[in-house]
């Protein structure tokens, strides 16, 4: 007998029909009041916006390119530095909180302009004004970025349960092999969801780049409404634009957290009631081949064996299969 | 009895007063204030002593006065209201029914899929005119903070709903069978509960509302971003000092780092008082 | 008590008793008076009738006592003082007075379940009703919980319990339902539904139980 589900009884279908067509009215109607609050009684100007949008068609590259760029140059560092900040010594750790407390606690705005007065002092390589400000966007972005994903990459690293690498270590994977085969596979899962929403607000931030006159989205469509362009439908267009690029991405970020849940695996702390502590220890074994992980087994130790390695005796699969139970081997 | 000699578990709203005056809380912002007097003080009489250029005096100055309180104030604001927000949209979101809840989807989907700058810019310089009051800056300031507070209502909206929904169905069932009204079963069991477990994920969203304030100062808003950059130009173009470029910013930060950290001690002192055996928190 | 195969209705019968869940047809009584009807609310009916649940739902962010006063204090209008007191009498009459301060997180589920057995009695109901109290919880605490319900059946509460603990049906229920499929089988005293059922399907379910 399953916990008792009662749901309250479902409001009959058509009520329910009423109801989402009502909504869905509702939704449209309220766009078409908005819309003629704002044009101030004289609709959208749809002609407008036919002849006009492709002045936005640059902008829109170039915000993409630097978007991409700085997001995945700012990933290597972030991998970097969130990998230090998980590390026992405290040098690299201290380094590494400095570096993401800089650059998560402060604007990107702030960031932007001092990296702006730098370049403008320095003037590296000596670039005509154009590149040197594009290149100033893309630094901001990409150190701006790496603070943020350093925190994601470290919590994923350590979300992985700390028992998994003594247990990797336990039976004999090196430091780097236990990486490879039993954090990373496990720390992917929990990274990606934050790392594309961090790719949905690098996007969101690079609008702020049109304050250095960089040619992107938000610039393009500002000059438009310079040269007497109607501002309510531009920035409309602005809109939709920004909103097609990152509304697919949410619904990608959704995909992907529902896919890859790991039960009871994660950030989320559920309600946990206090376990007493057992004179059992649980360590996870690793079954793979060719070095890849391929099942993770619980296995229970007395305390104070834990040290030795588990035998097969005491194992009992209760196993997060990677990869598909189907492919779960033994090696030998 | 044995329950009669332990000091009283009671964490609600009638004992936060007593808290607050005992708590640490009180010693950090005592320590925030205390080292920002101290760079003021510092400043200003290294200016008397001579010992500082009067010019960088002048360019810092204004950075400390009127930027840093107006940031303050700036994210004061839009807190409450993007609260407000966005508690009333989550509400929405967690309705059975679709004409409530399906409009605060796309209210949130929409707003946060915008950039909070184009809304910034869209408010300032359009609002005004369309709702015919003229000329005033202060107007198209007003819209502008108006919109980040929405911005920051759609991402609380979703914060709240996680708060709502992580409340069991069973425990308002239960609460229902007690004979408490729809009203009394809101306020005495799943908004106490809401509000604890979303404690830390606004803590958060409320830092990220005194950095996303400097956005405005890309409309002229003169909060600490603005005076940095005209500092910071100045220090530029008309003194070639690029070490005094530097220090601007670097106050500037810390100054940043001064107002999050107020905000966050205190939301964590909140998070701390409530905090009930048990009751964890949604990630967000 | 009330028993059946899962699925069977019993839960949602419980729920249509407490107006948790609207009745669609028929009715319901309480002390003679028919209590679903559009003139009388539901909170009045609940306020009269207590309920257990099997997921224990207490209220996880208050203490073991002012989940028992809760309804105390904010139904019954009952001052803060004078609800402790009795809401401390009840958690003694189920074991539980030195736990008063402590968080349902910081309880076993027994006594998680005691707790909710004196929250549904602080309103000095008429009846109490049980939806499995005793299945979400690990065998070692499920003999404290039945005590208390036997004890206060003793007492003379009138109980309604839905539950598979046949031991409990034939100690001390008056009478048992045998329920399948969301009608009522067979009803009658405990000897005559759980040792000699009458119908085909009561009797197959009975054969499955009891040993």
């Amino acid at each position: 007998m399953g916990p008792d589900e009662e749901k309250p009884p479902l409001r009959p279908r058509i009520e329910q029909l009423g109801e989402k067509v009502g909504a869905v009215v509702l939704i449209v109607a309220v766009f078409v009041a908005f819309i003629f609050l704002l044009t101030k009684d004289q609709g959208l100007d749809v002609g407008y916006m036919q002849a006009h949008w492709g002045s936005l068609l640059p902008g829109l590259l170039i915000t993409i390119q630097i978007t991409v760029y700085s997001y995945f140059s700012g990933m290597v560092i972030g991998f970097g530095f969130g990998w230090m900040r998980t590390l026992r010594y405290r040098i690299p750790r201290g380094l590494a909180t400095i570096w993401v407390e800089s650059f998560r606690g402060t604007p990107l705005f702030v960031q932007l302009l001092l990296l702006f007065g730098l370049f403008s002092y320095y003037n590296p390589g000596n670039l005509p004004t154009d590149s040197r400000l594009l290149l100033t966007g893309y630094f901001a972005l990409m150190l701006n970025t790496s603070g943020y994903q350093a925190e994601i990459f470290r919590a994923g690293l350590q979300s992985v349960a700390a028992g998994q690498v003594e247990a990797a270590k336990s039976i004999g994977l090196p430091y780097w092999g236990a990486m490879r085969s039993v954090i990373m596979p496990q720390a992917v899962r929990i990274v990606v969801p934050p790392l594309t929403n961090e790719f949905i607000s690098i996007l969101k931030a690079s609008s702020l780049l049109f304050y250095i006159a960089i040619h992107e989205l938000t610039y393009d469509a500002r000059v438009l409404t310079f040269a007497g362009g109607k501002i309510v439908e531009v920035y409309i267009m602005l809109s939709v634009t920004y909103l097609a690029l990152t509304i697919p991405l949410s619904k990608v970020v959704s995909y992907f957290e529902r896919r890859f849940r790991i039960p009871g695996l994660g950030v989320q702390q559920e309600r946990l009631t206090r376990r007493t502590r057992s004179s059992t220890r649980f360590v996870t074994r690793v079954f793979g081949t060719n070095g890849t992980a391929i099942g993770l087994v619980t296995a229970k130790v007395p305390r104070n064996r834990a040290a030795q390695r588990p035998n097969l005796a005491d194992t009992s699969i209760s196993g997060i299969f990677l990869r598909g139970p189907r492919m779960l081997r033994r090696p030998w | 009895m044995a329950t009669e000699g332990r000091p009283s578990t009671r964490r609600d709203w009638r004992t936060f007063g007593k808290a607050l005056v005992r708590a640490p809380l009180l010693r950090r912002i005592v320590l925030v204030a205390g080292v920002l007097g101290g760079l003021f003080l510092a400043l200003t009489l290294s200016r008397v002593w001579g010992l500082i250029d009067t010019r960088l005096w002048n360019l810092l100055s204004p950075i400390l006065a009127s930027g840093a309180t107006n940031t303050f104030l700036f994210s004061a604001a839009i807190i409450p209201v993007g609260a407000v927000i966005g508690f009333l949209v989550g509400w929405a979101r967690v309705s059975r029914h679709p004409i409530v809840s399906w409009p605060a989807t796309v209210f949130v989907d929409l707003v946060r899929g915008i950039p909070q700058l184009v809304l910034i810019l869209f408010a300032f310089f359009w609002l005004p005119y369309v709702f015919e009051i003229q000329g005033s800056l202060d107007a198209g300031l007003d819209f502008a903070v108006l919109a980040l507070a929405i911005h920051t209502g759609a991402y609380q909206a979703e914060i709240f709903r996680a708060g709502f929904q992580s409340v069991p169905r069973g425990q308002i069932e239960a609460a229902e069978a007690l004979g408490l009204s729809k009203g009394r079963v809101m306020t005495s069991v799943v908004l106490p509960q809401t509000f604890r477990v979303t404690l830390p994920a606004l803590g958060n969203e409320f830092a990220l509302i005194v950095k996303d304030s400097s956005l405005l100062a890309a409309i002229g808003a003169q909060e600490l971003v603005y005076w940095g950059r005209n500092s910071a130009q100045f220090a530029l173009t008309v003194y070639a000092q690029i070490g005094w470029v530097a220090t601007t910013w670097l106050i500037i930060a810390m100054l940043y780092f001064a107002i999050t950290y107020l905000i966050t001690q205190v939301v964590g002192s909140l998070e701390h008082h409530y905090r009930v055996p048990g009751l964890g928190s949604v990630a967000f | 008590m009330v028993i059946g195969p899962s699925g069977s209705g019993k839960s949602t019968l419980l729920r249509c008793i407490n107006l948790l869940v609207l009745p669609d047809k028929g009715a319901v009584y309480l002390e003679g008076l028919q209590v679903n009807r559009p003139d009388i609310r539901p909170e009045w009916v609940r306020q009269q009738v207590g309920m257990v649940f099997q997921q224990f739902n207490l209220f996880a962010h208050l203490t073991a006592l002012d989940n028992v006063t809760l309804g105390l204090r904010k139904v019954l209008g009952v001052d803060p003082a004078t609800a402790a007191t009795r809401g401390r009498v009840l958690l003694s009459r189920v074991g539980l007075g030195h736990k008063a301060d402590a968080y349902p997180a910081e309880l076993s589920g027994g006594q998680q379940q005691r707790v909710a057995i004196a929250r549904a009695l602080a309103m000095d109901p008429k009846a109490v009703l049980f939806d499995e109290p005793t299945s979400a919880l690990d065998p070692e605490y499920i003999k404290e919980v039945l005590d208390v319900m036997t004890g206060l059946a003793r007492d003379g509460m009138t109980m309604i319990v839905v539950t598979h603990e046949m031991s409990f049906a034939k100690n001390v229920s008056k009478r048992v339902v045998f329920m399948d499929d969301g009608a009522v089988i067979e009803e009658g005293t405990p000897e005559e539904v759980l040792l000699h059922p009458r119908h085909e399907r009561a009797k197959a379910f009975m054969s499955k139980i009891l040993v």
